[in-house]
């Protein structure tokens, strides 16, 4: 096979790179050292120029106003959780009661299922070196996998974060090259909130612990939490985890769902086609090619927001929830038009 | 760690040589190069998961070296800038100013050529987009792609040159 030619360098850059290339291409980059040499210069000088990428103040200013929001709704629920009165919120019972009312109250706060995770995460800073903590965290992690028991798959994922046990040493490392390192060693599709920004991990050091302890520890570090949402570990704020307010909390699911019947040619597409996608700074509108070319249903998105760069890696997910994670997480949701699929900003409806 | 033992040894070991001249093409230092290797390897293990297809190892493990490379001059580049205030250089990656410096060389790029990395990089438009917006055909904007990248390439060498290593 002759070399790749210019232009197919450029189709592999705007396809995200290497992973798009095809048997062809991947038999010849194997074999032919002036390809790769060229290949590794003009994607690292990609990579460089999309560094540098200037940031809009639009973009860098317009979770401050959320945040603000966060912060006082987090406040309000810190202040109900710490009331110092033996009232009869299940919470502060859990929290500051006899061994006998934390009973109790942990069979009432499963019964309110997710409802009860704010207001446990909030007290939670309250427990620290204190015996109850480890009872706490096991409730939370009881709310969280108790929706997770009935699907086999799901039940497989839970089962994972229970048993795999590892070892970590990290200093003076990004968040996420944290999160990502564990989900690339794990197996495990985990999704970091792409609307977070979260600092540097100074010191992690774990030995032998379980997958689900270590996300429970990291978390902390930065003051998120996870969860399970769109068949992956989700990991945010408490607030848009798990917040009922549409404006703070991270919808559950995208509007089509209650727009086409399962028996929708398109919609039982997107429920049963699984795909892999390691997108790093793509183009909205290359995500949408490749998932048109994967998923062999027409994807587009609406040209106010084609431009937009998504960073996001998912192995062998079904592509409702792919949409789900590429969409939600930024203010975007999909619908159904004319067997198409189309991604567009809410509020553009 | 534990992670490690399962990506270790995956097929690096057949590209270390082609690694190690690519690196010493680079730095003309046999120390330097090997450090980059290591760097980037250090760099493919995090990563080596996230690679699904085999025959571009060779690739993808020449592309973090150049990348490494790449930030290795403009750090350096940066620090000589700032010798004279005293101020350390941080990780290039997250400076703005190495972001700037990066502004710099496009700005040393004839307008067509910085028109069309800034429309594909800074505009995040896909090369049929930009092929649209100039009115052109969508091969000559991947052909005129490919050769910026090259110019960009080469002026960033320029500004960042390895003497100052």
């Amino acid at each position: 096979m002759s070399c790749l030619s210019e232009e197919r360098f450029i189709h592999l850059l705007d396809r995200g790179g290497l992973e798009a290339a095809g048997s062809d291409d991947e038999f010849h980059l194997n074999s032919c050292d002036a390809c790769r040499e060229t290949w590794a210069s003009i994607a690292a000088a990609g990579d460089v120029l999309a560094e540098a990428k200037p940031k809009t103040a639009g973009r860098a200013t317009r979770w401050v106003p959320l945040a603000v929001a966060a912060a006082m709704l987090l406040a309000i629920l810190a202040a109900i959780a710490l009331r110092p009165t033996p009232s009869r919120d299940p919470v502060a019972r859990f929290v500051d009661g006899t061994p006998e009312e934390a009973r109790s109250a942990r069979a009432e706060l499963l019964k309110l299922g997710r409802n009860a995770l704010p207001g446990l995460v909030a007290a939670r800073p309250r427990l620290q070196g204190k015996a109850r903590l480890a009872e706490l965290q096991s409730l939370v992690w009881d709310l969280k996998s108790s929706s997770m028991r009935q699907d086999p798959e799901d039940l497989a994922l839970v089962r994972k974060l229970e048993t795999l046990k590892l070892d970590i040493a990290f200093s003076k490392t990004r968040f996420e090259d944290v999160l990502h390192f564990i989900r690339d060693w794990s197996g495990v599709n985990m999704v970091l909130d792409p609307a977070l920004n979260p600092g540097i991990v100074e010191v992690l050091r774990l030995e032998r612990t379980s997958l689900r302890e270590v996300l429970d520890i990291l978390c902390a570090v930065e003051g998120l939490e996870f969860d399970f949402r769109y068949k992956v570990v989700f990991v945010s704020s408490p607030l848009r985890l798990w917040s009922t307010d549409p404006k703070i909390g991270v919808p559950l699911t995208n509007c089509w769902r209650a727009q086409a019947p399962d028996s929708d040619p398109t919609a039982r597409k997107l429920h049963t086609i699984r795909i892999t996608a390691d997108m790093q700074n793509a183009p909205l509108s290359a995500c949408c090619e490749y998932m048109n070319e994967v998923g062999g249903t027409k994807v587009r998105a609406d040209p106010s927001i084609v431009a937009e760069l998504i960073t996001m890696k998912v192995v062998d997910l079904p592509l409702d929830h792919v949409l789900e994670l590429l969409t939600l997480l930024r203010g975007w949701d999909v619908r159904i038009e004319g067997g198409e699929v189309l991604i567009f900003a809410r509020g553009q409806q | 760690m534990e992670g490690s033992r399962v990506v270790d040894g995956a097929g690096f070991e057949a590209h270390l040589e082609s690694l190690r001249s690519a690196a010493r093409r680079m730095t003309s230092s046999d120390s330097e190069s090997e450090d980059l290797v290591q760097d980037c390897l250090a760099d493919a293990v995090q990563g080596a998961r996230r690679l699904r297809k085999p025959g571009v190892l060779g690739a993808w493990l020449h592309q973090i070296l150049r990348r490494r490379w790449y930030d290795l001059l403009r750090r350096r580049a940066l620090e000589r800038r700032r010798s004279g205030d005293g101020r350390p250089a941080s990780d290039a990656g997250q400076d703005p100013e190495a972001a700037e410096l990066v502004r710099r060389v496009l700005a040393a790029l004839d307008e067509d050529t910085r028109r069309i990395l800034e429309l594909r990089f800074f505009q995040s438009r896909s090369s049929v987009e930009i092929a649209r917006q100039l009115k052109r055909p969508a091969g000559t904007v991947r052909s005129q792609l490919f050769h910026a990248l090259r110019k960009f390439e080469s002026e960033f060498t320029r500004l960042c040159p390895k003497e100052s290593l």
